[in-house]
């Protein structure tokens, strides 16, 4: 048979590490710029930086650009070895400009305000279809190796990615269906119960797809080589992919405990998500494992301490995990800093160290020049570690301390701290604590950006490009080889049946798609279909073309970022969001029937907004938004007096009026013809009620009015279906 | 004819949940019992090698500080 020869292309994995490299040490530092505006409210500039303008862009840089282009990088380095083969170039250029030039178009969107207002997922539609057409790029090039493979095998971290590249296309297409209503507003398709259930459906399967799988195809690939032996059990790691993808699909609905989400979905969420306890720990066991009898190898290299710490993070956040997800755990945990705790302990931990791991092993492979200082990468180690752990027990101790504030009764059975701001000033030192460790894991960052620098300094003035004598092509050799096959089987036992499938990379891929896509059918159409999931509500009507705009103001500001609208079925939530001491209706599926996109929140920085409307005056909301210290001594809340300067565009709410009729929001005729006026007769009226309540006059055309009509709107709808009692 | 959503509806979402199990355990055992036995360690132990066979780039070991 004769020999081939193949070139890998390694220039793109330089591109895609060195992007890694300076993506993260970016969104980290927006990161960090974020943790301070916690403590220091002062830090927010507004308009543009503000903290529900940041956060979005700190978790999409940390999420799509640092662990994205690393995922790439690690991708694009392995599976060209494991398959012998190199990536199509024109397709990787593609990949690696596009995918950074969504980047950039989301490093100013976010900014400016334009958001889908789902987390992970605020990008507005242009971007998504530029995500989705770079994606297939990347998945096109991706099944070309496979298809070019001149190894038959396919290795257990192709698997991995695999999952990734055909989920993350489901979940980003699926998630992101929305109605435009301008070039960069549009309006999710889903609305309320629905939405999020779609949202935390693709909430919680990014996590799983796009910052699990891939790291772990990593950890596969990359661990044995940096211990120099084969993995622990490659039987283990067969039961760790098929369960992780099986099960992992299942979870998204922990994230919507006690919500308004029907129970069953939600009891299903938790079930699964404590069955994947087991097949995370396999995996972590089998990355544990690997290292037996090279124990004495981590104490010298810091490849192999930065993989061992990643490994044991990926354990105790996938312990972590299950347990937030046990109903009465959540009750607790919920809508508090002990989340804000478990995703870093994920994200710095486990996929932060797998790719400096990574790094440090790659640089003297793909810069040709040996690591600039070892001593230098053990300090990144050390110093990335100590900020972890104190990111993370400040987090926890914040969160556990607002979780206990919230549902404290005293003797009496009053709440014991009935202001809000009572458990947000408690949690100041802890926010110092967690920028001071966040600050540390940056300065490891910028540490090893040093030693990679350094190292590339040193690189040959050109690369060698070594030829690898390959076998031929295995599509091709299958042809040749058919009719001996034939023969072979006849005369030995069947082929192993997942051997085959290893083989035999499009049943592979249709398997694993038909494992997501199952599991999603099973919760997803039921949640959809069932009639009785959403009962309607008689008193719930659509939003008025003026409050339509204030909640786009709502979203556009990121307030979800802070502020939940859900109040949960518990005595301390209906008494604490209650009016005029009659405890608060809890949330109902009825009430979000046209919440295009559903603003439940995730994190209660500032109290929940469900029961506002009412609550206080249109002045002191005016105030409120002026300057939050005024009205509310010790609030964090960034302050928005742009919104009493800039004007509504009237013009724009028939268009926005019109993309919610599309999506079946019951307008009537009136408002279908013209919204605006509708819109100013409402902005007048209220404009006249803040005069009398002694506030500025000319308030008629400015946003603050818009938002304040939507504020004052939340929660009186299910108020009227009580009669006015509740 | 039948709609679709009274198709689902025909089923209790406590059916479904029940469904779901009964599909999980049976994906899980298949898999548990492919590959279960000693018969398969052979195949196993090559395609663990996989990743360490493929080292034909430059390699440095140690660094220069």
């Amino acid at each position: 048979m004769s020999r081939e020869t193949v070139r890998y292309d390694d220039a793109i994995v330089r591109k895609f590490l060195t992007a890694t490299v300076v993506w993260g040490a970016i969104g980290m530092l927006v990161g960090l710029w974020c943790a301070l505006q916690l403590a220091v409210p002062d830090l927010n500039i507004g308009p543009y930086f503000t903290f529900g303008r940041l956060r979005p862009l700190h978790t999409n840089a940390v999420i799509f650009a640092f662990a994205g282009n690393g995922m790439f990088a690690a991708i694009y380095y392995s599976s060209q070895r494991l398959l012998k083969t190199r990536a199509l170039p024109t397709l990787s250029a593609i990949h690696f400009w596009g995918w950074q030039a969504i980047i950039a178009a989301a490093a100013i969107t976010l900014p400016l305000g334009f958001t889908q207002a789902k987390e992970y997922a605020e990008l507005e539609w242009p971007i998504d279809i530029a995500i989705a057409v770079v994606w297939v790029t990347f998945a096109v090039n991706f099944f070309a190796m496979l298809r070019n493979r001149r190894e038959k095998h396919m290795y257990v971290a192709l698997w991995f990615y695999i999952a990734t590249i055909v989920t993350v296309a489901v979940l980003h297409i699926f998630n992101n269906l929305a109605i435009p209503a301008g070039l960069f507003k549009s309006y999710s398709i889903f609305a309320g119960v629905q939405d999020a259930f779609m949202q935390w459906w693709y909430g919680h399967n990014a996590v799983a797809f796009f910052l699990t799988t891939p790291f772990l195809g990593l950890m596969y690939y990359f661990l044995p080589k940096a211990a120099e032996r084969p993995v622990f059990s490659y039987r283990l790691s067969i039961l760790h992919f098929w369960s992780l993808v099986f099960i992992y699909i299942w979870a998204g609905p922990h994230h919507l405990h006690y919500t308004a989400l029907p129970q069953w979905a939600s009891t299903l969420g938790m079930i699964f998500s404590v069955m994947l306890w087991m097949p995370s720990w396999g995996g972590m066991i089998n990355g544990l494992l690997t290292l037996r009898g090279a124990w004495h190898k981590v104490a010298e290299e810091p490849v192999l301490k930065f993989f061992v710490v990643a490994i044991t993070f990926y354990g105790m956040s996938t312990f972590e995990g299950p347990m937030l997800s046990v109903k009465s755990v959540n009750a607790l945990s919920h809508y508090t800093d002990w989340n804000i705790a478990h995703v870093h302990g994920g994200a710095l931990g486990w996929v932060g160290f797998m790719v400096f791991g990574m790094i440090y092993w790659l640089i003297p492979r793909l810069y040709q020049a040996p690591l600039y200082s070892k001593k230098l990468a053990s300090i990144h180690f050390w110093v990335a570690t100590i900020g972890i752990v104190l990111y993370v027990v400040s987090m926890w101790a914040a969160g556990i301390t607002q979780g206990l504030m919230w549902r404290a009764f005293d003797a009496t059975g009053r709440l014991q701290y009935p202001d809000f701001l009572d458990t947000v000033t408690r949690l100041i030192p802890m926010y110092w604590v967690r920028a001071l460790g966040g600050a540390l894991y940056i300065t490891g960052v910028l540490i090893g950006a040093y030693n990679i620098y350094k190292t590339w300094k040193a690189r040959p003035a050109t690369y060698e490009e070594p030829e690898i004598e390959v076998p031929p092509m295995i599509r091709e050799a299958k042809a040749a080889v058919k009719q001996e096959r034939v023969l072979e089987r006849q005369a030995q036992p069947r082929e192993h049946i997942h051997r085959r499938w290893e083989g035999m990379p499009m049943v592979f891929t249709v398997l694993t798609v038909v494992a997501v896509i199952t599991a999603s059918a099973f919760e997803i159409i039921p949640t959809f279909l069932i009639g009785d999931n959403v009962p309607k509500i008689a008193s719930v009507k659509p939003y008025t073309p003026l409050e339509l705009y204030g909640r786009d103001i709502y979203i556009k500001e990121g307030c979800y970022n802070c502020h939940s609208q859900m109040v949960r079925p518990f005595l301390d939530e209906t008494v604490r969001y209650g009016q005029g001491g009659v405890p608060a209706e809890y949330s109902k599926p009825g009430e979000f029937i046209y919440d295009h996109p559903f603003q439940w929140g995730s994190k209660r920085t500032g109290p929940d907004l469900a029961r506002e409307g009412g609550r206080r005056d249109e002045l002191w909301h005016l105030r409120h938004m002026e300057e939050p210290r005024g009205t509310s001594p010790g609030s964090v809340m960034p302050a928005y007096p742009h919104l009493l300067e800039d004007r509504i565009p009237f013009d724009s709410l028939q268009s926005r009026v019109d993309a919610m009729a599309m999506l079946g929001v019951p307008y009537g005729k009136a408002i279908l013809e013209d919204a605006t006026v509708s819109a100013k007769q409402q902005a007048g009226e209220l404009s006249a009620k803040l005069v009398t309540q002694g506030g500025p006059q000319g308030m008629e055309d400015r946003d603050i009015i818009a938002l304040i009509a939507y504020l004052q709107r939340l929660g009186v709808d299910i108020r009227q279906a009580k009669g006015g009692t509740q | 004819m039948i709609r679709f959503s009274e198709l689902v509806s025909a089923l209790s979402p406590t059916q479904y949940a029940e469904l779901a199990l009964v599909l999980f355990v049976l994906v899980f055992v298949g898999v548990a019992f492919r590959h279960g036995g000693k018969r398969r360690a052979t195949e196993h132990a090559e395609a663990a090698q996989l990743p360490l066979a493929d080292d034909t780039g430059w390699v440095s070991k140690g660094a220069r500080r």
